[in-house]
């Protein structure tokens, strides 16, 4: 799904060249859910931000779902976030004078699709995250969990490969990060490939794989790593061993 | 695609309520005045018989003698020729269609007691003077070249006029006593007036014309006085009518149509020829006695009918345009880099540079469309207060078809330009940047 | 002032919106000088003074079309009756009147200098040592009454005697003339300062030699657009004609009452004629002026729209650079700045703005000057509207930035804590 290979990000100012990532090699199968984590200033969001071809990289290769994406210009670019790509940041980044149903619009409206297949598309997600009944609504009207779902239900609209997720509990009380967790696990589960980055270790468990970075480089320790079946959800233990996980999520 | 940025250009534009005004204001007050301004110039610089601007040239003859280095315009031409050098060139059939003309006046009776005598100014002239400039007649037509030839009591009347007098319809036939003397109505003219008064500049190209037309050899016969400029170069006395008739004063305009440059060269050519045949006897002393034909732009142009001031006033009220456009682009460079947020997002979810720019162009060329028809507001109700408020734009009426596509086309031209800037700024930002909770 | 260096620093980060404002203010003060000096000059020329005590003074027309009267008589009838009018302080029959727009212009000479009509020869006529001077002149005919209508003071000599008028045909040769002082010093230079000294003087026109008898301070003639409109001359004479007009003088607060009744009284002495609209002096010079004025309170409108939208653009910004700052601020006045600190940053920021566009605005004025100057028949701007318009720009950027500052001023420190 994602591979990227010998990645370089050089950040040039007038003064300092700064290595954000060097030679960064990292592969991510359909399927997957991968959770980063890394100290701050690690290169974690150099790393969203180049997965989200948000960035283009100074050197490397990256294969997006088997596309080679360096080198496309700008419009390319956008297609193909657009299409295979889904973003939720850690604060929403909802559209404040949108209401629901235009947020979720918003990703729809630039593939083209007509009206009637983006009604059908906003429906479905909104209803997948349980704010249907909430479409007029503007985002200041809801709690912040709500809204997350709301950010979510756009990344879902468009039916994207590949979810990208930057710290989408940070802004939330336990209660609600729980519900929002449940939420992409179960987006995971049919079959939608999830790359999450946290700085908190015991989200960073949720997943079936953990990267750890540090200097711009992967850091490849993680133990499950060598056992990519296994993730904090279905760790082989007990059932109850599993809510005491989903409980330390917060 | 295109709904959608409207959709949220009006949005966006109602998210700030106090900027969009500011925003609308200085383009609503930059197009209003480089509208309203370059309305009065257009209006005054319009040719105002196109069909024929081209074929109509007024005559000027430099008659004067040697004691003056130069007298007239600036070119060494009078503006007008004398009485005697009218009834000679009027006598010649090398023009297709030709009229001396002089503005006089008089007081106007009807048979109506009720009516009191008005005074009313006059325009004499030959009988070619309608067709030539294509007056146009609501009822009967121009006296024949008889009664241009025998000084004939007969009139041609303006449609205002004729509702004056006798509440419109048909008076061809009816009697106006002119000084108490009996004219027979020939024809009576549809509303009109040509804009700016080409024919006659001198009193004004832009004040209403006159509403009675005779034939131009009653000024003699009738020893009607000129209403208009006289000019003399000569040190001569002239005490009575007949001495100013054949005095080398200036006081006669004369118009001539010539169709093709072979009209043109023909009828210089007499002019050339006629002026050869005065020196003869006496008149036309300088050695640089010689005639010119100005057409009717340059006719207009040479009467610098369109003032100094004008043009300057046009310049300005650009240059103020230009200050509201930079303004303006201040303003939405602020309100584009405050939604950099939004735009990441939006660029997050999909857009491309070129859909980002495209919108904020939309939402430019909105302002610029709102902002242009309250600009033509602004220039018309400025149009309004200068024609009420002043006599000499009193024929200035509306803008035109001309100018009321101009101003949109002004208006959003000048806002996609002033948005340019700011539009493609926030297209290029990282949005990676904004995605960042900090 | 070490705090100048930090904030011109922090300007230049955010170089496009210092420099489009910078732009605006010197365009404004191109603008605006310019614009100034115009309707200056234009206001000198409105207030020239005519010499007149024009809200004494109205005028109006008499067109006879009945052949049944002798004209000069009639004249005299009416000039006796308008006279006799309560109110009226003088009256006269006028060829032409004061700042109107319309009326007589004849070339005068200091000599005669017209070659001998049997004299073809044009050598001779070069021979003539120097030629003569010409002067134009507006030219205004009446009688004795024409001084005391106008209203006008002699500095020197005599008004006209009542045999020394000449009537309606009469042929005899005018011989007496009464001028201006400004037609004195331009026909003799050498008169200048001595003015009086001018009476008894021959001037020339049609080849008759006119003595001058008479001076008065001032008196312009009917175009106000002409260079010449100070030099004019009053001949002793009264033109019979259909066509006459009279100028009469009455007591400011009488005027109306006389205008009322004028036409009336007109039409009664004798009926078949017809009385122009009476026109008061003020009327006419304001339709004489009319071009001037429309250009001052044009020029005016464009001054002030200048302003309104240069005040916005300098407000605009400071808004934004208050938002765009309001942590910094928070953070600064967490770190000890004081409320007026806060003020003064942004006055100062501004100061910088203002100052940089004024110095590009001096530049831009005088090649604006330069561009009309070329184009048009303008005199050179004069530096003191330059100067003046960088006051009121100051002024105006101090005015404009203060509000903005001072409610960035109240952020509250605790903003300096805070996320988002």
């Amino acid at each position: 799904m994602l591979k990227m290979q010998q990645i370089n990000k050089i950040y040039r100012t007038e003064l300092v060249e700064t290595h954000a990532l060097r030679e960064f090699n990292l592969s991510v199968n359909e399927g997957e859910f991968v959770t980063v984590t890394g100290p701050s200033g690690s290169g974690k969001t150099t790393f969203l931000n180049i997965a989200g071809l948000l960035e283009e990289i100074s050197q490397g290769q990256y294969f997006l779902d088997g596309v080679n994406v360096v080198g496309l210009n700008d419009k390319e670019r956008s297609r193909l976030r657009n299409e295979k790509i889904g973003f939720i940041f850690q604060s929403f980044n909802l559209i404040p004078d949108l209401n629901l149903f235009e947020n979720v619009d918003v990703p729809l409206r630039y593939r083209g699709f007509n009206a009637k297949e983006r009604k059908r598309r906003i429906e479905q997600a909104l209803e997948q995250v349980g704010l249907a009944a909430r479409m007029k609504h503007l985002p200041a009207q809801l709690s912040g969990g709500q809204q997350q779902r709301v950010a979510i239900a756009r990344a879902l609209a468009g039916e994207p490969k590949f979810l990208l997720a930057d710290e989408p509990t940070g802004n939330l009380d336990s209660l609600m990060a729980r519900q929002v967790m449940e939420l992409l696990k179960n987006i995971n589960k049919q079959g939608t490939t999830i790359v999450m980055v946290t700085h908190d270790a015991a989200l960073a468990r949720c997943g079936q794989r953990n990267i750890q970075i540090v200097d711009g480089q992967v850091c490849d320790f993680s133990l499950y790593d060598k056992n990519p079946q296994a993730s904090a959800f279905e760790n082989p233990q007990t059932a109850a061993s599993t809510t005491t996980t989903a409980a330390s999520i917060a | 695609m295109f709904n959608y940025y409207l959709r949220l250009a009006w949005k966006s534009l109602w998210a700030t309520p106090v900027v969009t005004l500011l925003m609308l204001i200085a383009i609503a007050l930059g197009i209003g005045s480089a509208m309203g301004t370059l309305t009065i110039y257009h209006l005054m610089s319009a040719d105002p018989i196109p069909e024929k601007s081209a074929q109509l040239f007024a005559v000027q003859l430099k008659s004067y003698d040697n004691k003056q280095s130069s007298w007239g315009m600036n070119d060494g031409y009078p503006l007008q020729i004398t009485h005697q050098d009218a009834v000679n060139l009027s006598h010649s059939s090398v023009a297709v269609k030709q009229t001396p003309m002089v503005r006089t006046g008089f007081a106007v009776q009807t048979d109506n007691p009720d009516i009191a005598p008005i005074l009313k100014s006059v325009r004499a002239a030959n009988s070619d003077f309608f067709a030539m400039f294509n007056a146009p007649f609501a009822y009967g037509s121009a006296w024949d070249k008889n009664s241009d030839q025998q000084a004939l009591e007969v009139t041609v009347i303006g449609a205002k006029l004729n509702q004056q007098l006798f509440g419109g319809g048909n008076n061809v036939g009816k009697i106006l006593y002119f000084d108490q003397k009996a004219f027979r109505i020939v024809g009576i003219l549809q509303a009109w007036q040509p804009t700016p008064q080409y024919y006659d500049v001198n009193n004004g190209a832009f004040r209403t014309g006159e509403q009675i037309f005779i034939p131009f050899a009653l000024i003699a016969s009738n020893k009607y006085r000129s209403w208009g400029n006289n000019n003399s170069y000569k040190n001569e006395e002239v005490n009575t009518f007949d001495e100013k008739l054949v005095s080398e004063s200036h006081w006669i305009q004369y118009w001539v149509e010539l169709k093709n440059p072979q009209q043109k060269n023909a009828y210089q050519a007499y002019l050339k020829n006629y002026i050869s045949q005065q020196k003869q006897l006496g008149r036309f002393e300088r050695d640089d006695a010689s005639a010119d034909l100005k057409n009717v732009t340059t006719w207009l142009t040479y009467n610098e009918v369109v003032s100094e001031d004008n043009n300057v006033l046009v310049g300005l009220s650009f240059l103020l345009l230009v200050v509201c456009l930079v303004n303006t682009v201040g303003l939405l460079l602020a309100k584009f880099l405050r939604r950099a947020p939004e735009v990441g997002v939006r660029r997050a979810l999909g857009a491309s540079q070129t859909q980002v720019f495209l919108q904020h162009l939309v939402e430019v060329s909105l302002l610029g469309l709102t902002g242009g028809l309250l600009g033509i507001l602004l220039a018309q109700l400025g149009l309004w207060l200068l024609k009420n408020n002043y006599e000499q734009y009193q024929l200035l009426t509306d803008m035109d078809i001309t100018m009321l596509l101009t101003a949109p086309v002004l208006a959003i031209g000048s806002s996609i330009i002033a948005g340019l800037y700011p539009a493609w700024k926030i297209c290029r930002t990282q949005p990676a940047v904004y995605l960042k909770s900090q | 002032m070490l705090e100048i260096s930090p904030i011109f620093n922090a300007m230049m980060r955010h170089k496009s919106h210092a420099l489009l404002l910078i732009i605006q203010i010197a365009l404004t003060l191109a603008i605006v000088a310019n614009a100034a000096f115009i309707i200056e000059n234009r206001l000198t020329l409105m207030n020239r003074d005519s010499g007149l005590p024009e809200a004494q003074l109205f005028k109006f027309d008499v067109f006879s079309f009945g052949k049944d009267i002798d004209l000069n008589q009639q004249m005299e009838l009416d000039e006796t009756m308008l006279r006799a009018i309560p109110g009226v302080i003088d009256a006269v029959t006028i060829n032409q009147i004061p700042i109107s727009g319309s009326g007589d212009n004849t070339i005068f000479m200091d000599r005669d200098d017209t070659p001998n009509k049997n004299n073809n020869d044009k050598n001779l006529h070069s021979k003539s040592n120097t030629p003569a001077k010409h002067v134009h002149t507006g030219v205004y005919r009446g009688d004795t009454h024409t001084l005391n209508t106008l209203g006008v003071k002699l500095i020197a000599g005599r008004n006209f005697s009542e045999d020394e008028i000449i009537y309606g045909n009469e042929t005899q040769p005018i011989s007496v003339a009464i001028v201006s002082k400004a037609f004195i010093t331009t026909m003799f230079p050498e008169l200048k300062g001595l003015e009086q000294q001018g009476v008894g003087k021959l001037i020339y026109v049609f080849r008759i030699p006119i003595k001058i008898i008479g001076i008065v301070d001032k008196l312009q003639s009917s175009q106000v657009t002409s260079s010449h409109i100070e030099q004019t001359i009053i001949l002793p004479k009264i033109q019979t004609r259909n066509f006459y007009r009279f100028l009469i003088r009455t007591a400011a607060n009488q005027q109306q009452a006389v205008i009322d009744k004028v036409e009336n009284l007109m039409l009664k002495l004798y009926p078949n004629r017809v009385i122009r609209t009476p026109r008061t002096l003020t009327y006419l010079r304001d339709n004489s002026y009319a071009d001037d004025k429309m250009m001052t309170q044009l020029l005016m409108i464009l001054i002030v729209i200048l302003f309104l939208i240069t005040a916005l653009g300098i407000v605009g910004m400071a808004v934004f650079n208050v938002n765009r700052r309001r942590k910094q601020i928070g953070t600064r006045r967490a770190l000890g700045a004081s409320k007026g600190n806060i003020i003064r940053y942004f006055m100062i920021e501004n100061w910088l703005i203002t100052n940089l566009g004024i110095v590009l605005g001096i530049a831009l004025s005088i090649l604006l000057s330069q561009f009309l100057m070329q184009q048009f028949s303008l005199p050179k701007l004069d530096n003191s509207y330059i100067m003046a318009t960088m006051i009121a720009i100051w002024l105006l950027g101090i005015m404009a930035v203060y509000f903005p500052a001072k409610k960035a001023a109240q952020i509250s420190p605790a903003i300096a804590t805070r996320s988002i």
